[in-house]
């Protein structure tokens, strides 16, 4: 439980969460809150309202070079096909090892001017990348693509040069709303308006301005909560400004334990349980974001040929009717045998239960009755017919397979800011 | 800054030992249950289960983790609070009125080893 904050990395806002009272804890090197007040009430904000969430430790990968190479750069790096990928848009794409296992999941941007590197001088304006990585794969990834890239592709760690807030819920678009336009009335409205525009992972750039100083940043209908909301990457010294503008309009501070289990219920995964080296992107249910063998472009991506053959595991999700909570790691039974275990588990709060995700065989997934999870679970007899428990603590408690993700925003509210 | 009860006993993992006569309540510090975040799933070991010092007593589950709640002295359990069962946030609300087992102390003389109030803030750096 004890934790050396003296040695871990701060984020910008570290100071902004020890004055919302954040609990911190050691996130892949960095001190983050796991919750301030809660993380039931912040999970319930997060559902209802609007919640901040400080994702500055994510890791910022910077590619330059001329359009061309560049692009087939990607390609070989990224499982995703990638010649769709307009200005406008965020591309989510698994990165896959030789065998098909995962590097690492990541979200591609193409990088606006002002996130060049300092040092560009003279030439053609190179095209720009930036790619957006788990924390904990930062020196990994940086490491794998120093070494794949062409020469004529200059890959920059811009990490600690860029910071992130996370406004998420149904009401994000309101707060964004209102803080752009009361902090710069002149540009505010304009900017508030393109955000508010943007359909779901497209990104535009918005210059605030405040006092003298212009603050660029660069925001998108993006997030890992299930609900609407926005992404806003911006330089570390406005970070504190924006984060206290958005408390200050009523968003929630909301911490990496609600983090977790609003990812969780919306079935996104999380590297290190859902994905990592030994779990390939179809195991996980990611087909759509992995070209199809064959895909033309794609000839040199490492990892596109091993998953031309079926996955071997496909992820289900699981209930327990009892009160006993699955954790990662709890082995998986059918009719007594050992068939797979928990990639994560815990206590939903949407649904006041414990619920898990599970990689088990997939031809024992393609034959299931998948249940709800916000349906009273079904009878006794019905659960051990199907003949499923989790072994939490060397008990085996029944459990029932439910259809993933367990939560889903409501059509009116998927909706209602994309006409 | 945490609450310590003046009058309980307490050890180094974060429990705390109400004694009455032969009886000792067991339940986990403030310091512990601001730690561990709003509970949601509270399991004391079923009456009857004789347990040694350090062994395991019981689990408490937040929304994101496990833990394991210890005894503090050896003894015999003799009832488990059922009330947490349904309402395992009390333990967040009120933890030093929520114990979680009672146990019958085998050897009394244990509750020696424990620290009172004043040593328990020390320990945690709030004295």
């Amino acid at each position: 439980m004890d934790t050396e904050a003296g040695s871990l990395c701060r984020t910008p806002l570290y100071e902004s969460h020890l004055a919302a009272g954040g609990r911190m804890v050691d996130y892949a090197g960095y001190a983050l809150p796991v919750h301030y007040q809660g993380i039931l009430q912040e999970h319930r904000a997060v559902r209802t309202g609007t919640g901040l969430f400080d994702v500055s430790h994510m890791g910022e990968i910077l590619l330059e070079g001329p359009w061309d190479v560049l692009m087939e750069c990607l390609q070989d790096l990224l499982a995703r096909d990638i010649p769709r990928i307009s200005m406008d848009r965020a591309l989510y794409s698994p990165m896959l090892q030789e065998d098909g296992g995962t590097v690492d999941d990541l979200l591609v941007y193409l990088a606006p001017e002002w996130l060049a590197s300092d040092t560009d001088r003279g030439g053609p304006a190179p095209a720009r990348v930036l790619l957006v990585v788990n924390a904990a794969n930062r020196a990994k990834d940086l490491d794998w693509i120093r070494s794949r890239a062409p020469r004529r592709v200059r890959v920059t760690d811009r990490s600690d040069d860029i910071a992130q807030l996370a406004l998420q819920g149904p009401a994000a678009a309101d707060c964004l709303s209102r803080v752009f336009g009361r902090t710069d009335p002149v540009r505010g409205p304009e900017a508030a308006g393109r955000a508010l525009a943007l359909g779901s992972y497209r990104w535009t750039s918005a210059f605030l301005q405040e006092g003298r100083r212009i603050r660029p940043m660069l925001v998108s209908r993006t997030g890992y909560t299930g609900e609407d909301g926005f992404e806003v990457y911006l330089s570390p010294e406005d970070a504190p400004w924006l984060w206290q503008l958005f408390l200050e309009a009523g968003a929630v501070p909301a911490g990496l334990g609600a983090r977790d289990s609003l990812r969780f219920e919306a079935g996104l995964p999380l590297y290190g349980h859902e994905l990592d080296a030994a779990i390939t992107p179809l195991e996980a249910g990611l087909d759509r974001f992995v070209a199809p063998p064959g895909t033309r472009g794609k000839e040199d991506c490492p990892g596109i040929a091993a998953l031309a053959r079926p996955p071997a595991r496909a992820l289900v999700g699981f209930a327990c009717p009892g009160r006993a909570i699955p954790r990662a790691g709890c082995p998986v039974l059918h009719r007594g045998e050992p068939v797979g275990h928990v990639t994560s588990g815990l206590f939903a709060p949407s649904f006041s239960r414990g619920l898990a995700m599970a990689l088990v065989p997939r031809a024992l997934a393609r034959s299931l009755d998948l249940h709800n999870a916000a349906s009273p679970p079904p009878d006794a007899s019905v659960i051990a017919a199907a003949g499923f428990s989790i072994r939490i603590r060397d008990r085996d408690e029944p459990a029932y397979p439910v259809s993933l993700p367990f939560y889903r925003r409501s059509l009116a509210q998927a909706t209602a800011f994309h006409p | 800054m945490s609450h310590i009860q003046e009058g309980l006993l307490y050890n180094t993992s974060h429990e705390w030992v109400r004694v009455e006569g032969d009886r000792a309540y067991v339940g986990i510090s403030d310091h512990a249950q601001c730690e561990l975040g709003d509970l949601v799933f509270v399991e004391g070991l079923a009456p009857g289960k004789a347990v040694k010092a350090g062994d395991p007593l019981g689990t408490v589950e937040s929304v994101k983790a496990a833990s394991d709640v210890f005894a503090p002295v050896s003894g015999t359990v003799t009832e488990r609070n059922e009330a947490l069962d349904a309402a395992p946030e009390r333990i967040n609300q009120d933890p030093y009125g929520s114990w979680i087992v009672a146990l019958v102390l085998s050897d009394p003389a244990e509750l020696r080893a424990l620290m009172d109030a004043a040593a328990y803030a020390r320990f945690l750096g709030e004295a």
